[in-house]
């Protein structure tokens, strides 16, 4: 296997595996806010923040991904000869994202969910929810970090 | 939005989403203690203020509270998403249901369906099988412990009989269907009323041993809880019963909808209680 092609499987795992976990985040949360908003839909701008806030997640993979193939050429229609060492340098640097996206994503779902059930029981402690479940966004934003140092430190 | 399906299976999220929003939620204790100080009619008012319905067309309070009681069982219904499960929730009138058939049978009177409660099987089922004295539709750990309840006569053995068979149903299929919240809070239901069986039959003076048909199939209590004051087994017996509720809180399954069911049965009994001790009262100052 060549260079280029560990770095773009390392790209597409990032993308992926983040995606997947905001996506069960998101779900999760979309569920929990259906139940409340079928009883009190005037939260529903409320609820909508809270189920919104386990997609960054997905957000962050798909930007690593893309700077991941900015440095490797790939969008620019001219791929950059790599060694087996180099992609997998660019391998690992995905994986902080990739790995980090799917844990955090699926854990932020939950805290949401707790959150927008919370916001059912008393609609005041919104602005509460939000910080509770936007903390686990924390290590989501340092993978990010993570990944971009470790992107940007590979020597070509 | 009344109903939200995923590849055809509601969720638990949803359902306790819905309890979440509600506006049939369980009144909180500063609420209970306000209608507790309150006098007859001011307390009716609040109740309206909390979520109930008003007392109006000639209904009383007392019809006001079963509507919502009502209300909560069919929502529940409406929520849960495993039908078997939730079935288990109703026990209690399950048993009273049967109990009322089979009394009525042993008298030659026809029951009224219709003043049945709405309990886990359907009411007709349960005619049905007592009529034939036949109980193999309602699964074989109410059959078998149905077997021969027909040519029971004692009236306070068939209450028995019912209690133990529903309650031992509940939990075997709660344990059968792994479902722990559930196995947890019917132990710790029939170890309550376990409790309380043994106080009442002290109470009466008679021998634990020549009524343990009475007791329910959990653990009884030992010497040293049946020597604790009437006063301490109840609170004990009440707060096991809250903390179990309490922790089912904490979960993210059928728990919770068990934990909001039992709550408001045990707060439309409360009620009940809290307006009868009001008409009491009122009715003595009326005769001073």
């Amino acid at each position: 296997m060549s260079g280029i092609s560990i770095a773009i499987i390392g790209a597409a795992l990032c993308a992926a595996l983040a995606g997947c976990g905001s996506a069960i985040g998101v779900m999760a949360a979309g569920k929990a806010a259906a139940g409340v908003a079928s009883e009190k839909p005037e939260l529903f701008g409320k609820l909508l923040v809270l189920q919104a806030l386990p997609g960054t997640q997905g957000i962050y993979g798909f930007l690593t991904a893309i700077l991941i193939m900015v440095r490797i050429g790939v969008l620019g229609g001219a791929p950059v000869e790599l060694s087996m060492s180099q992609g997998w340098q660019f391998f690992g640097a995905a994986m902080p994202m990739a790995i980090a996206g799917l844990v955090s994503g699926i854990c932020q779902g939950k805290a949401a969910v707790g959150a927008i059930h919370m916001t059912g029981k008393q609609p005041d402690a919104s602005g509460k929810g939000i910080t509770m479940t936007a903390l686990v966004e924390t290590y989501a934003i340092l993978a990010l970090l993570a990944s971009i140092l470790v992107l940007f430190g590979i020597q070509l | 939005m009344t109903e939200y399906n995923v590849y055809g299976k509601k969720s638990y999220a949803y359902a306790i989403g819905r309890i979440s929003g509600t506006t049939h939620r369980v009144l909180r204790g500063e609420e209970m203690a306000r209608l507790r100080e309150a006098d007859s009619e001011t307390a009716q008012k609040l109740l309206t203020d909390y979520g109930y319905p008003a007392v109006t067309n000639g209904k009383t309070v007392y019809d006001v509270i079963e509507d919502e009681k009502n209300t909560v069982s069919a929502f529940v219904r409406e929520i849960a998403p495993d039908e078997e499960l939730t079935q288990l929730l109703f026990f209690e009138e399950d048993a009273l249901n049967l109990k009322i058939l089979l009394k009525s049978e042993k008298i030659g009177k026809e029951a009224d369906l219709d003043a049945l409660c709405e309990g886990g099987f359907q009411k007709e089922l349960l005619r049905i099988c007592v009529k034939a004295d036949d109980y193999s539709m309602l699964g074989e750990t109410l059959e078998t412990a149905l077997a021969g309840i027909g040519n029971e006569e004692n009236p306070c053995r068939i209450s028995c009989l019912v209690d133990n068979a529903v309650f031992s149903y509940a939990l075997c299929t709660a344990q059968k269907k792994n479902c722990r919240p559930l196995a947890e809070l019917f132990t710790v239901y029939g170890e309550g009323k376990n409790r309380l069986t043994a106080l009442r039959l002290q109470k009466l003076g008679k021998d634990l041993d020549d009524y343990a048909f009475a007791f329910l199939p959990v653990a009884r209590p030992n010497e040293t809880e049946l020597r604790k004051t009437e006063s301490e087994i109840l609170e004990e017996t009440e707060q096991a019963l809250d903390n179990v509720l309490t922790d089912l809180g904490y979960g993210d399954g059928i728990g919770v909808i068990a934990q909001y069911y039992f709550r408001k049965k045990a707060e439309a009994g409360a009620l009940r209680l809290l307006f009868a001790e009001k008409r009491a009262e009122e009715s003595r100052g009326d005769a001073v």
